[in-house]
């Protein structure tokens, strides 16, 4: 033990550098292997030259120090062991013990730095690296010391079970699962946007593309054989031939409703999928999703339909609440005193939808349906995360909505205005075609706010999971099956 | 391979890289300094620069409405020295466009003036930007000019459109760079700028010299992502809910010690010795 403690107090010195393009190097050498100095600290102490790098090293790691830096230009000083009793005592810059473990992470008080590799080091390294022999390009994660454990960190890193390399649809596919704030689950949804746009905007077109494939031949039939009167001039033709073109009409409409209804809901359900796909390092298939969404049509359909009613009876709950009310108080006293507690049978909506709203999520990622559904996404916007402002899930999903609500408005009135300006030139008969670009505009913007919204809460959904049931840490650990 | 910054690599956000090619990273740009040092800053994203500017908005709603109290208090407070027909129309006439013109100067003023300056002697950071960690730099990340602040705010009108930012938004999502058309008018970008971490000697606990053989063998076994995973789950544990969070601890026990547990064991117990694994781990390998 003494004798370690007496060879590691070499005291190694930076006391000149030869040219700026060596003060250069040697500044990229010590951003390598120095853990708390920026490059800005770097640059400044090799202004101020001499720097004791450290004033206890051991004779190995201070001659690895001066073999890696002396070659680049520094000219080094190394002070050998007990030249100054007292000089390991002062706080300062040092090499870190425990050579076997530097090269996994350091961390110190003053200024830490990996014994640069020997040479029959760095050829072990290469090997292990490439079989191929091809030695490949050395970034500075390679080199970067491990990261430092806290809250601050941990939401800014991407966890090791996604490596870019791990995932099938290559290097760029995949966000890392983490804890995130509210501003950077905005940035999130947006990159998940823009990086998939093309994908997840063609997952919302579908039913559109659909409906304008089928409208446009039946439209043709529909004028082939009851003639161009059914859309222009003074309407459908009078007379008992005319009903047949009436209900066949009203039957091809109904159709199309249905359709269309179907097709939005897989739509939705296809996005959420591909959403959740690429949070879980896949890349967007959109026939895989809507394939995913067919099988589970029904129950995700009826669950729909569900969250409507359940909706529908919170909106006319106060109506009743406050009928109620009123009878009760007209046993007592005027009825009108009632209305002292009407506006909290009418916040009553407003608290309990955005706590229901997860429920599609709910129904595509986790396959629970029905009132289990309603029941899952309650429980998971209730209760209170740690962090900043807003602390509560749903206090953060109503700041998220009305955060989006701002988004949408502004893309919104964009499209609008784009779609507006397009349809001005064209007026008289062809005011049909001015008006088709109009809302082929409007509907395009509408596809990206609603594409937004999705990304948004999905990111959302997981965020909540990682909070609150360590989502993350349970794939970190590989306990957990992807989707 | 990823960035150094999504690894956490070094500690600062701004690190300096080498020549070797590094593959593209579309949050991270690499900027040259004047002294040929390549600078990696992280950008900011759309949403963090939105909530930036709602405070920011927030605050310059404030000035307003403290404006305008500040300019009603003294009329309603001295009405008495001014008949109301005086007020209505000799005032008017006199005044009347010239007060319009001068709201409209003031809220000029303080819609973009308060960019402008805040930006100006702030190094690219206004009260929202502070509030959410980013900064406005030049291309070749030194702080924004005078002018630089005046192109990329008097852009902002356009960006800013009817006040609810059409124009802005478009532009930052379909630039990689997430650049507004003011920043791509003033050549200049909005990065976090965290500040780096100071290592917290408090935090590396001394139990080396109480930990037992079990301990000391079990943290020799540790990778540094079993560390990680423990140590995320301590500090995260407090918002989990009861049942995973049990769940979790037993399983990431049995993950790092390599045995199964039994079921009657608490879970604090459990919990403490992940807390012992992590703090021993800590101080072997100086992570804090």
């Amino acid at each position: 033990m003494a004798q370690n403690e007496s060879e590691a107090r070499h005291t190694v010195i930076i006391v000149g550098v030869t040219d700026v393009a060596a003060r250069l190097n040697v500044a990229r050498a010590l951003s390598q292997v120095a853990k708390n100095q920026t490059s800005e600290q770097i640059i400044k102490r090799l202004d101020a030259l001499p720097w004791t790098l450290t004033r206890s090293a051991t004779t190995r790691r201070a001659s690895r120090l001066v073999k890696m830096l002396e070659p680049l230009g520094a000219e080094m000083k190394t002070i050998p062991p007990l030249a100054d009793p007292d000089s390991y005592l002062r706080p300062d810059t040092e090499i870190l013990p425990g050579a076997e473990l530097l090269s996994q992470s350091q961390m110190m008080s003053a200024t830490q730095f990996i014994p640069p590799p020997t040479a029959a080091e760095f050829a072990q390294a290469q090997r292990s690296r490439d079989p191929s022999g091809t030695p490949p390009p050395i970034t500075p994660d390679e080199t970067a010391p491990a990261p430092v454990e806290d809250a601050a960190s941990v939401s800014r890193r991407a966890p090791e079970a996604f490596q870019e390399d791990d995932f099938p649809g290559g290097p760029g596919v995949g966000f890392a699962i983490e804890p995130l704030s509210l501003s950077e689950m905005l940035d999130r949804s947006f990159q998940i946007c823009r990086t998939w746009f093309w994908k997840l905007f063609l997952i919302l077109a579908i039913p559109w593309l659909v409906t304008a494939a089928l409208a446009a031949p039946l439209a043709g039939l529909f004028v082939f054989f009851f003639g161009t009167a059914a859309f222009s001039g003074p309407g459908l033709p009078h007379g008992p031939g005319s009903v047949v073109p009436i209900v066949l009409g009203s039957i091809l409409i109904l159709i199309a409703v249905v359709v269309i209804l179907a097709l939005m809901y897989i739509s939705q359900g296809a996005i959420i999928y591909a959403v959740s796909s690429v949070y879980m390092g896949r890349e967007v298939d959109i026939k895989e999703s809507y394939l995913f969404v067919f099988k589970i049509l029904v129950k995700f359909v009826l669950t729909s339909i569900l969250f409507l009613v359940v909706c529908f009876g919170l909106v006319l709950l106060p109506f009743f609440g406050t009928m109620l009310l009123y009878g009760i108080f007209s046993l007592f006293t005027s009825g009108w005193w009632s209305a002292v507690f009407w506006p909290f049978l009418f916040i009553l909506p407003f608290y309990a939808f955005p706590k229901l709203l997860l429920f599609d999520r709910v129904v595509i990622i986790e396959n629970i349906a029905y009132m289990g559904a309603l029941h899952r996404s309650w429980n998971l916007v209730s209760g209170k995360a740690e962090g900043s402002w807003p602390r509560s899930y749903w206090m953060k999903l109503v700041v998220l909505l009305h955060l989006f609500i701002f988004i949408l408005v502004g893309v919104s009135f964009l499209f609008h205005g784009v779609g507006l300006l397009m349809s001005y030139p064209f007026s008289g008969s062809l005011q049909i075609v001015g008006g088709i670009l109009n809302q082929i505009v409007s509907t395009i913007g509408s596809t990206i706010t609603s594409m937004f919204a999705s990304v948004a809460l999905v990111v959302f959904y997981y965020d909540v999971r990682n909070r609150k049931e360590g989502f993350d840490l349970r794939m970190l650990a590989g306990m957990h099956d992807r989707l | 391979m990823r960035s150094s910054f999504a690894h956490g690599g070094l500690s600062s956000d701004h690190s300096i890289t080498r020549n070797e090619p590094v593959k593209k990273d579309p949050e991270i740009i690499v900027v040259e300094t004047p002294d040929h040092f390549q600078l990696e800053l992280k950008l900011a994203g759309i949403g963090t620069r939105c909530v930036a500017f709602l405070i920011d908005r927030c605050i310059q709603w404030g000035l307003m409405l403290g404006l305008i109290l500040f300019l009603i208090v003294p009329v309603l407070l001295f009405r008495d020295l001014f008949s109301p027909g005086l007020l209505k129309t000799e005032l008017s006439k006199l005044f009347g466009q010239w007060v319009i013109a001068v709201a409209i100067l003031v809220y000029g003023i303080i819609t973009i003036g308060y960019f402008i300056l805040f930006e100006y002697f702030w190094s690219g950071s206004t009260p929202g930007k502070v509030n959410q960690g980013i900064r406005v730099v030049r291309k070749d990340g030194r702080p924004v000019t005078i002018v630089d602040s005046v192109v990329r705010n008097v852009l902002r009108f356009v960006d800013l459109l009817a006040d609810i930012y059409p124009f802005g938004l478009v532009f930052m999502f379909i630039d990689s760079k997430n650049r507004r058309l003011g920043d791509l008018a003033a050549g200049t970008y909005v990065v976090f700028d965290r500040e780096a971490r100071k290592p917290d000697i408090q935090r590396v606990l001394n139990t080396g010299a109480s930990a037992n053989k079990e301990l000391q063998g079990t943290v020799a076994g540790m990778s540094h992502d079993d560390y990680r995973l423990v140590s995320m789950f301590l500090s995260r544990r407090g918002s989990m809910d009861t049942d995973y969070r049990h769940d979790l601890a037993r399983k990431l026990h049995e993950r790092i010690f390599r045995k199964p547990l039994s079921a009657n064991i608490p879970v604090s117990k459990i919990e403490k010795a992940l807390q012992n694994v992590a703090a021993y781990y800590r101080e072997k390998t100086r992570v804090v």
